[in-house]
């Protein structure tokens, strides 16, 4: 009804690629929507409780937990039936957007009427470079009446609507979940010992307890980053189930990446890369290894890890110093707390890197601007670095169907 | 790369008719496989524990327990990278190989889970390409351990952060070790030392050791081995696959830099050549049958596994000048055994069990259990060299009437060629003359003459139509021997080496891209948009190539992009829009859309090079005022673009 009171609708056209046959599919465009609507449209759907919770005010939902609005392929094909239906029953199940996994669920909108999912709807088609066909009320109240009420699975939906292209549609399918994409709520420990991003071939990802997850490099012996948003790796399955190639993803910002002084800037985007000719640098060459004993060696030997309650405690030696480090979540599930110890004892200087994105305090006295702690013999016994992100995520409200 | 190995592979396999068979009394079935949280059944590892418990690892990193009795398994532990052989130490504790190091896994508070990862040893480097396995433990009797390290694939590159020391010689080639010793045996001495032990081996997947505890490793076909081999490891030797030089004390050289012949002066020869298609592609574990093993009268000799057929082989070596070398014949053979048999390992009551695995070669997966009924099988039990011919030992006595005639024993031989080039043909094939045939008195041992007996070359038979004395047929008549030495009088090596190939360097760092300098719109028809002014999503503005105009020019990569510009049009109706563009290589259409609807698919046919620059012209409708142009990828990248003209009628 909004596209007709702006009296300005038009007729889009659409061909097929390649293919001389134009197919017209009478559509209502965005221009359609006035500025009234629009910013309506926008209002119900950053409201309380609404859509941005989980979508994000921004469309981008959050990665690897909710798919994106903004620019998702499912608003593509020029279907705006099926957003209705996804709205008014809900979704569950794996499912790819934009070719990513996503495994997660969509409570129905129970709560809103006609006009206002219309509304919400119609802002969505039309915002963040979405150009999908707007919806009347009518629509809207048809489909309420005239869908099936159970709440959709992702087979459901798109054997109700389908992609028509066969790109699209093996781009935005259902998958097979397997164990790390089941993984959403970390209640005890994960070790993976996997190619992992950023990180000499010899590495750890570790899931802990309440979502908080680190990569920790056995060829350097040491912390390479912490996360917590988007959740654990994906894909470690696709690694060791082919023949390796693959290195595992994540969807997270690390909110602590130890400094590598032999990465430069324009190097980290291509960090996750297994098909160069020449490496950015060997681990012979590294001399990071952020502790300093004095007359002790500065590359580190790796000896292992020792399970403790599932938590692994890894153990490596600065000349016949053994150093054994734990990492365990901090208290307030925020961050993550590394606790060290040293034999036999020995005064040693600890390098952090410092970042704008976590707070940092050790043990150990105080934390230098630079980043250096000075751990004296009798605290190397031990001591402890907590590693608290700055900007946590917001808790996601709970939406399960399983 | 990997289609093209696909087709091969389907190619070999389809003419391949399997030489061998199963004596009947060999029962193949299927075991129960591992509950794996991940649900892969591919067995990498295997062995039994001082308990009867079997122990098999997983490429998903699990490793299990299987109770034979109680019929349960038991998760030991999980999270490692991809496990590829186990030696057990005890019902608690492991060695196993992962990807990154030699570990020990033990399971310290006897709650029956590992709680313990060891490095027993990780000096070794890896360059993270997905080739670069490590396989199989063993362990001598003083309590030290060998295990093998594969090289890197040319199917993909590296890593961005390598462990160990990065050296470019070993880079180039098919297959690579540009980090420590990969293509190598290296032993872990008892004080935790890390030696490497032997060098050049390029997939070397089986460690395993005979009766006297000689140390053995099957390697796979491809550049510079010829055909599938096993080999007779000893320290400090060289096995023929160059990269691993690299990493060889003394050897300074470039090894694809090196003429081949001057490498094949430094290599053993496999003791044992397993020729491809006919006897196998892909060799893997190697097992010794143990006294305590029931499985026929064939103790001493060795079971070596092959992942492309179904197909376990049986090895019989004898000592001649000094070096183990001798016969390879099918022995398990066919249906219902399956393709992928990459791990053997001897239950408590002596029979076999057979771990399949694939890694998305051509395999299969879960486990076998292969019992022998304690008959006699009617197969050859050794064939050992004489100085004039082949002494054939079989299990049964033969009937003697075909046993006897020449054409019973058609025999052939050749050579493999030592080249670089990805494995070799037979070369030098000639069918070899019988001169004589004696049987002893029991029949059981048939003395074949030959006419002529060539060192250093390959001697194969198929025994053709022979039968037991009972009237059973031969199970397998496949026998090949590889002569390396003749009991006297051995000419020296002719070494077979193919020529030098021309050296590809990798990792040539590309010249740093000049400046290029704008030059003038020449002659413009109509009204020029910038490529500067247009809205890009994805593409960058370039200026590598020279010949652009304004800012520089458009450059899309593969994926959904665009640029859009915002034109304007004095009136409504007909107007023609020129593209200027620089495209080498295969045309890249771009959909060219007119205020967000689709006009056409337009063609961009190569310009010749990316510095040659074209007009592409084609008619659109405008409306008055305000209108856009957008140029949007179709499944593929596009030309660079320059910039637009619109011409308005």
């Amino acid at each position: 009804m909004f596209a007709m009171e702006t009296n300005t609708f038009k007729l889009r056209l659409l061909s097929c690629i390649g293919a001389a046959q134009m197919l017209s599919a009478v559509s209502l465009s965005a221009a359609a929507l006035s500025k009234e609507q629009l910013q309506q449209g926008k209002e119900l759907y950053n409201g309380p409780g609404s859509c941005a919770v989980c979508h994000m005010p921004d469309g981008k939902g959050q990665p690897g937990a909710v798919p994106p609005l903004a620019r998702s392929e499912w608003l593509r094909d020029n279907k705006p039936e099926r957003t209705i239906a996804i709205v008014l029953r809900g979704l569950v199940g794996p499912m790819k957007v934009n070719n990513k996994r996503y495994y997660s669920a969509m409570p129905p909108q129970l709560l809103l009427d006609d006009e206002k999912l219309t509304s919400i709807i119609n802002y969505v088609h039309s915002s963040w470079g979405n150009k999908t066909p707007i919806v009347t009320k009518e629509q809207v109240a048809k489909a309420r009446a005239t869908l099936p009420k159970d709440v959709y699975t992702t087979q459901k939906i798109l054997t109700a609507f389908p992609f028509k292209d066969k790109n699209l549609a093996k781009r935005n399918s259902t998958f097979k979940p397997d164990f790390d994409d089941a993984l959403k709520d970390v209640t005890e420990p994960v070790v993976y010992r996997t190619f992992m991003p950023g990180a000499s071939p010899a590495a750890f990802a570790v899931a802990l307890p309440g979502n908080q997850f680190y990569c920790w490099d056995a060829g350097e012996c040491r912390l390479r980053y912490a996360w917590a948003k988007g959740g654990f790796i994906r894909g470690n399955k696709v690694h060791w189930s082919s023949n390796g190639k693959p290195v595992a993803e994540f969807y997270g910002d690390p909110y602590y990446r130890a400094r590598s002084s032999r990465l430069k800037p324009e190097h980290y985007a291509h960090l996750a890369e297994t098909n160069r000719d020449l490496p950015f640098y060997d681990t012979s060459q590294a001399r990071d290894f952020p502790i300093k004993i004095k007359g002790a060696s500065s590359l580190p030997r790796y000896r292992g890890y020792r399970l403790v309650n599932g938590y692994p405690e890894f153990r490596y030696a600065l000349g016949r110093h053994l150093i054994r480090e734990m990492i365990k979540p901090s208290a307030d599930k925020k961050g993550i707390v590394r606790s060290f110890s040293v034999e036999p004892q020995t005064a040693l200087i600890f390098n952090l890197t410092p970042t704008e994105l976590s707070i940092m305090s050790t043990s150990a006295g105080g934390i230098a601007k630079n980043g250096t702690i000075s751990v004296s013999a009798d605290q190397s016994k031990s001591f402890s670095i907590t590693l608290i992100e700055k900007n946590p995520a917001p808790p996601l409200p709970s939406a399960s169907f399983e | 790369m990997k289609t093209l190995h696909t087709i091969v592979l389907g190619l070999a396999l389809s003419t391949i008719n399997g030489p061998g068979r199963t004596s009947p009394q060999y029962k193949v079935t299927d075991a129960p496989t591992p509950p794996s949280k991940f649900g892969t059944q591919q067995i990498d590892g295997m062995g039994f524990l001082p308990d009867g418990r079997m122990v098999v690892c997983m490429p998903s990193g699990e490793i299990f327990f299987y109770d034979l009795q109680k019929k349960k398994w038991h998760l030991f532990a999980e999270g490692l990278h991809n496990p590829l052989g186990v030696v057990v130490i005890s019902d608690s504790e492991l060695v196993i190989s992962q990807r990154p190091e030699l570990t020990r896994v033990r399971d310290t508070d006897g709650d029956g889970k590992a709680d313990d990862f060891e490095a027993v040893s990780d000096q070794f480097g890896m360059s993270g390409n997905y080739h670069e396995f490590h396989f199989t433990p063993v362990r001598d009797e003083e309590g030290s351990f060998y295990f093998s390290l594969g090289t890197g694939s040319s199917g993909n590159g590296i890593r961005p952060i390598v462990r160990g020391r990065f050296d470019l010689r070993g880079r180039p080639g098919r297959m690579h070790a540009s980090t420590p010793y990969r293509g190598c045996v290296l032993k872990v001495t008892p004080d935790g030392k890390t030696v490497p032990y032997a060098y050049g081996l390029r997939t070397p997947n089986g460690l395993g050791t005979d009766l006297e505890g000689n140390l053995f490793v099957t390697d796979n076909q491809g550049d510079w081995v010829g055909t599938s081999k096993l080999f007779h490891i000893k320290r400090g030797r060289f096995y023929g696959h160059a990269a691993s030089l690299t990493w060889k004390p003394g050897f300074k050289d470039t090894p694809l830099k090196t003429d081949p012949a001057k490498l094949a002066k430094m290599r053993t020869r496999a003791a044992v050549v397993f020729p491809h298609g006919a006897m196998a592609n892909s060799p893997t574990k190697v097992l010794a049958i143990t006294p305590e093993a029931k499985f026929g009268p064939f103790t001493g000799q060795l079971l070596v596994g092959e992942m492309n057929q179904p197909r376990i082989m049986r090895v019989m070596l004898e000592k001649v000048g000094g070096e183990l070398q001798g016969a390879c014949v099918p022995f398990i053979d066919g249906a219902p055994l399956r393709p992928g048999v990459n791990r053997l390992a001897w239950a408590p009551d002596g029979s076999l069990y057979v771990g399949l695995t694939k890694h998305t070669w051509v395999g299969n997966q879960g486990i076998q259990h292969v019992v022998w009924n304690g008959k006699t099988p009617f197969e050859v039990a050794t064939m050992e060299l004489m100085k004039e011919g082949f002494r054939f030992r079989f299990t049964k006595p033969v009937d003697k009437g075909t046993a006897r005639k020449k054409e019973t024993w058609p025999f052939r031989r050749y050579y493999y060629q030592y080249t670089q080039k990805y494995g070799s043909p037979q070369h030098d094939v000639k069918p070899v003359e019988i001169d004589s045939i004696d049987i002893s008195l029991d029949g059981r041992v048939v003395d074949v003459y030959l006419g002529e007996l060539k060192a250093w070359h390959v001697h194969e038979v198929k025994i053709k139509g022979l039968k037991s004395g009972d009237k059973e047929d031969l199970t397998n008549n496949y026998l090949v021997y590889t002569l390396n030495r003749l009991l006297s009088n051995t000419p020296p090596d002719p070494l077979h080496a193919g020529p030098l190939l021309p050296f590809k360097p990798v990792g040539k760092p590309k010249a740093a891209a000049k400046p290029t300098k704008p030059v003038p719109v020449k002659n413009p028809k109509g009204t020029v948009y910038a490529a500067a002014r247009a809205k890009l999503k994805g593409p960058s503005i370039q200026s590598r190539n020279e010949g652009w105009t304004g800012t520089g020019y458009i450059d899309y990569n593969k994926g959904e992009e665009s640029a859009e510009w915002q034109i304007e049009a004095k009136k409504e109706g007909k107007a023609e829009l020129i593209v200027r563009y620089a495209l080498a290589g295969s045309a890249r259409p771009l959909k060219l859309l007119v205020n967000g609807s689709m006009v056409q698919l337009l063609p961009f046919e190569q310009s010749g090079s990316w510095t040659k620059w074209r007009d592409l012209s084609t008619g659109i409708t405008l409306k008055a005022g305000a209108n856009t142009i957008e140029l949007k990828t179709a499944g593929k990248s596009g030309g660079n673009i320059d910039h637009i003209q619109i011409v308005e009628r």
